[in-house]
């Protein structure tokens, strides 16, 4: 035997990407699979919402107030100032997936970023970024948004600026976390050995393996940045009217519960469907990719 | 087969259903233990050893694994056919397993003198007292040093090669010990302290007259510990015999690249290269029916691609099963 | 002999750990107290069992851990003083193979790219010289460059540690650690592994420090072996001399209790040595192995002995040499 002994003549076996692999694993979860539906159906529509819509969101008919699902050409309805229902809600997923999206990219960068940083080095900068994050968190979460809409002035997008902060921490401690874990392995060891960087250690090397909690507290992060934008246009926080959006829907015709009860409960079903379908989606996704979050 | 034989296991073919098609972890194997002997199971990752244990104490994860074919005939039952509820009865009593890291089988909130006690009490009609007394006992046998005191601890509290012989212990508590299965009982110990289990392992052998199935891939044990050897590559068994017939007349291909590719080998004194096995352990799932080492055999033709070779039997019970047994012999005179 | 390519000097390394009882601080010495030299061109051998400090120290000698005590030279230089930019540099030349195939390659990284990153980092060329580099170095350890767009877990044991071992001499370094290189592999690929070691040692003049707890591993490797236990060298020889008249009842147990692939031996070995490895966090006074030791006398258990010559380039530490 000589020195090219093996060389070429090992194969690697055909096996799958791990992203390949956890798709197999989230097809065969059927509650996860239904969250994903529900979610493409949300963002479907939310992107094609003008060609949906088959009226005008805010254009009112006076003289069809409050008309009743399935009795007109207004398939579910008018509300209060006569305008379309069903187009109203269409809209209002287009306004829901951008609140998501905004609010959990602002969270999602700055909780990376900073959680990363408390992570790797540890240390003194590690126990005054935990300390803030504390006082953050010490607060009662909707009140600590109320808070920052307060300061920056109510309107949609202050909304979403602000759940998207009051979100921060929750990233801040689970990046911290895993990343905490990881850098302790081998590979990374290794890497250093080469002579890596510490930015290309923490964003190149250690981040991509942190993906999964992320992934997992995204995805029902953008559930209830949904339900809490709700929350801040019923109070009047939020979205201003006419906007169509689904908090602000609610709030605006909550005593026509009893006489009109669709101006009031269809928006409140839309909500939850679309907070459902993100949380069975994180659900599935966090038994797949990280089964020692299940609690 | 005499009436010395503890357990024969006939054509056993076990199979594991995964998304990505059937391992044939098992294929058509049979073997026996005799009573008061040891057997080692020896091969590399991926042979199968493991999973015949499991087969034998009905371990297998069912599914995605399954049983498909065979027999395993220990003490006159078929341990195959019996209900769980006698399956569990046996395991613990006439069938013990003790396993790489010994942590994971101890329970971590008992001190070790209750544990052990406990299976006295399970199995045996005795009072607390009286079990505490045999545990003691138990760790003196395992020589353990201040038994009385170790009885108090917690397994957490125990080196690595303690809670070995607390495992080892356990296996001996019950009234009738038949077979211990060790399952790499030394893979995770420091080699000084594989020294003494090994010997501790041997010694108990012949003290309770039990049978050993030592399962393992370091040649080093087996020749130390083994009576009798049977090797294992990809789900089949490719030779059997003494230990003295295995290692002074290796005759099987994969046998003779295993014991060459050790750096002890005394033919190594000058420092030469190694003679590797080339290539790797074939994939299980695209494995044909053919022998699995053709691959990596430099005496493999098509034949060998083709089928599974039949026995060969070269001594009193020390077999091959390899279509080249007459090239192979020619040309390996060690 | 040729010239030194590394001294250690005195090297510590203690880690501070909080103990189980209270909140008193312990001291765990991993490394405690070495001094030896790497010639050009050998294969240094340290062979010693868990908590031993093995391991430890090889993570300190090329500074992936931070010393305690003592100093590293390399070619003259102290790592320890040397600044950031030069630390990297320096990388280039000094290198590691781990133990674990499985968990030193970052499994979200394909193969090219985890073997051209320490030419990414160095920049080490055009972006096509790299792309040439990782190809040929892929060929030389044995990989179909074909698989360079595969992960890690897609390949087996040994060719994962293939995949590792290009990575460490993409850069043509001099000075390579081996950290327990082979010990996660089966035997047959193992010998694979350590053939290859050893081509590409002679092709590209490496010197390497192989630390495994295999005796028959180092044994056959190295030129020469360095025994260690808890923390200290206790025994240090060029191979031959070390294998034929080890004289440190430790590195006899060692040896003893190494199992041997021949059956008729095995009713004829010694049996010395007794009971377990201590902690190193409170080790034994005096000599760390005296309990353990059939031999031991009372100034064993009071002092600890020196690293003595015993004979030319033999050190060993026992009071039995005296």
């Amino acid at each position: 035997m000589n020195s090219t002994e093996t060389l070429n003549t090992i194969n690697a076996p055909a096996a799958e990407s791990p992203l390949a692999e956890h798709w197999h694993q989230l097809k065969r979860s059927k509650t996860a699979m239904a969250g994903l539906i529900i979610i493409l159906a949300f963002i479907l529509i939310a992107v094609f919402a003008p060609l949906l819509a088959p009226m005008d969101p805010v254009a009112q008919n006076i003289e069809m107030r409050k008309t009743a699902p399935f009795v007109s050409e207004y398939i579910l309805g008018t509300d209060d100032l006569g305008r379309d229902m069903l187009s109203r809600l269409i809209y209002g997923a287009r306004i829901s997936m951008t609140i998501g999206v905004i609010a959990v990219g602002i969270a999602l960068f700055f909780g990376i970023l900073i959680g990363v940083i408390s992570g790797y080095y540890g240390g003194m900068v590690d126990k005054v970024i935990q300390r803030l994050v504390d006082i953050m968190l010490a607060f009662p979460y909707i009140l600590l948004t109320i808070v920052i809409v307060a300061v920056l002035g109510p309107s949609l997008t202050n909304a979403m600026v602000a759940i998207g902060i009051s979100q921060i921490p929750r990233y801040i401690r689970i990046v911290r976390a895993s990343v905490m874990a990881e850098k302790e392995s081998d590979y990374v060891m290794a890497e250093r050995a080469l002579g890596a960087s510490d930015f290309e250690l923490m964003f190149l090397s250690i981040l991509p393996n942190c993906l999964a909690p992320i992934s997992v507290q995204a995805t029902l992060g953008f559930g209830s940045a949904i339900l809490e934008s709700a929350g801040l246009s019923f109070l009047g926080l939020g979205a201003q009217p006419p906007t169509p959006e689904w908090g602000l829907m609610i709030a605006s015709s909550k005593e026509f519960v009893t006489s009109a009860w669709w101006i009031v409960t269809l928006p409140g079903i839309a909500t939850l469907l679309a907070v459902l379908g993100f949380n069975l989606l994180g659900d599935g996704l966090r038994d797949i990719l990280d089964p020692r979050l299940r609690d | 087969m005499s009436d010395d034989t503890l357990l024969t296991m006939e054509n056993v073919n076990v199979h594991f259903h995964t998304r990505r098609g059937v391992v044939k972890a098992v294929r058509d194997l049979s073997l026996h233990i005799k009573k008061g002997e040891t057997l080692a199971l020896v091969g590399e990752s991926g042979c199968g050893k493991s999973v015949t244990a499991h087969t034998i104490n009905q371990l297998i994860p069912m599914p995605p694994g399954v049983i498909e074919s065979g027999s395993v005939i220990f003490r006159d039952r078929d341990l195959l056919k019996l209900p769980e509820k006698e399956i569990r009865k046996l395991r613990g009593t006439q069938i013990s397993m003790i396993f790489q890291e010994p942590m994971t089988s101890l329970n971590p909130v008992f001190k070790i003198g209750e544990q052990l006690a406990d299976v006295f009490l399970t199995h045996q009609k005795m009072t607390k007292k009286e079990a505490h007394a045999k545990a003691v006992e138990l760790l003196d046998l395992v020589k353990i040093p201040s038994p009385e005191k170790r009885a108090h601890d917690y397994p957490h509290q125990l080196s690595g090669g303690m809670r070995q012989r607390v495992m080892i212990a356990m296996a001996l508590a019950s009234p009738e010990p038949g077979l211990m299965i060790a399952d790499e009982p030394t893979t995770a110990l420091d080699v000084t302290i594989q020294a003494q289990i090994l010997d501790l392992l041997t010694d108990l052998k012949d003290k309770v007259d039990m049978s050993i199935l030592l399962i393992t891939h370091d040649m080093g044990v087996v020749a130390e510990t083994a009576d009798r050897v049977v090797v294992m590559y990809a789900g089949r068994k490719v030779e059997e015999g003494t230990v003295y017939q295995i290692f002074d007349n290796p005759s099987h291909p994969y046998t003779l690249g295993l014991l060459n590719s050790l750096p002890s080998n005394e033919k190594y004194a000058d420092h030469s290269r190694l003679e590797a096995i080339p290539g790797n352990v074939p994939d299980l799932l695209t494995l044909g029916d053919g022998c699995p080492f053709a691959n990596r055999c430099s005496w493999a033709d098509e034949a060998c691609e083709k089928s599974f070779p039949g026995i060969t039997e070269l001594d009193e019970g020390h077999s091959i099963w390899c279509h080249k047994s007459e090239e192979v012999k020619n040309r390996s005179v060690r | 002999m040729s010239e030194s390519l590394m001294e250690v000097k005195d090297l510590k390394k203690y880690y501070r750990i909080s103990s189980r009882e209270g909140n008193a601080k312990q001291t765990l010495k991993a490394v405690d107290g070495v001094s030896f030299d790497i010639k050009k061109g050998e294969i240094l051998g340290i062979v010693g069992e868990s908590g031993c400090g093995k391991s430890t120290l090889g993570k300190t000698v090329l500074r992936l851990h931070e010393k305690t005590e003592g100093e590293v030279l390399y070619g003259g230089r102290d790592l320890f003083s040397l600044d950031h930019k030069e630390m990297v540099d320096l990388r280039k030349s000094i290198q590691m193979v781990f133990q674990d195939p499985f968990s030193s390659l970052n499994p979200r990284k394909k193969v090219g790219s985890l073997i051209s990153q320490p030419l990414r980092i160095h920049k080490a060329g055009t972006p096509a010289e790299i792309a040439e580099k990782v190809d040929s170095i892929m060929e030389e350890v044995g990989i179909n460059p074909m698989y360079k767009n595969r992960f890690p877990h897609q390949f087996s044991g040994g060719q994962r540690q293939r995949i590792g071992i290009a990575r460490a001499l993409t850069l043509n370094p001099e000075f390579v650690v081996c950290d327990e290189a082979v010990s996660a592999l089966d035997v047959s690929v193992q010998a694979q592994i350590l053939n290859l070691l050893q081509d590409l040692r002679e092709k590209h003049d490496l010197t390497y420090m192989f630390i495994a707890h295999d005796l028959a591993v180092v044994e056959y490797i190295s030129t020469r072996i360095v025994v260690m236990y808890l923390g200290k060298i206790i025994e240090m020889a060029d191979k031959d001399e070390l294998v034929k008249n080890h004289t440190h009842p430790y590195t006899k147990a060692l040896f003893n209790a190494f199992p041997l692939t021949d059956p008729h031996k095995r009713d004829q070995k010694e049996k010395i040595v007794m009971g377990d490895v201590p902690s190193p966090i409170n080790p034994p006074t005096g000599c760390h192995f005296h309990p353990r030791c059939p031999y031991a006398k009372d100034i064993c258990k009071q002092q600890y002995p020196p690293l003595k010559e015993v004979s030319p380039g033999h050190m060993s530490a026992c009071w039995l040499n005296e």
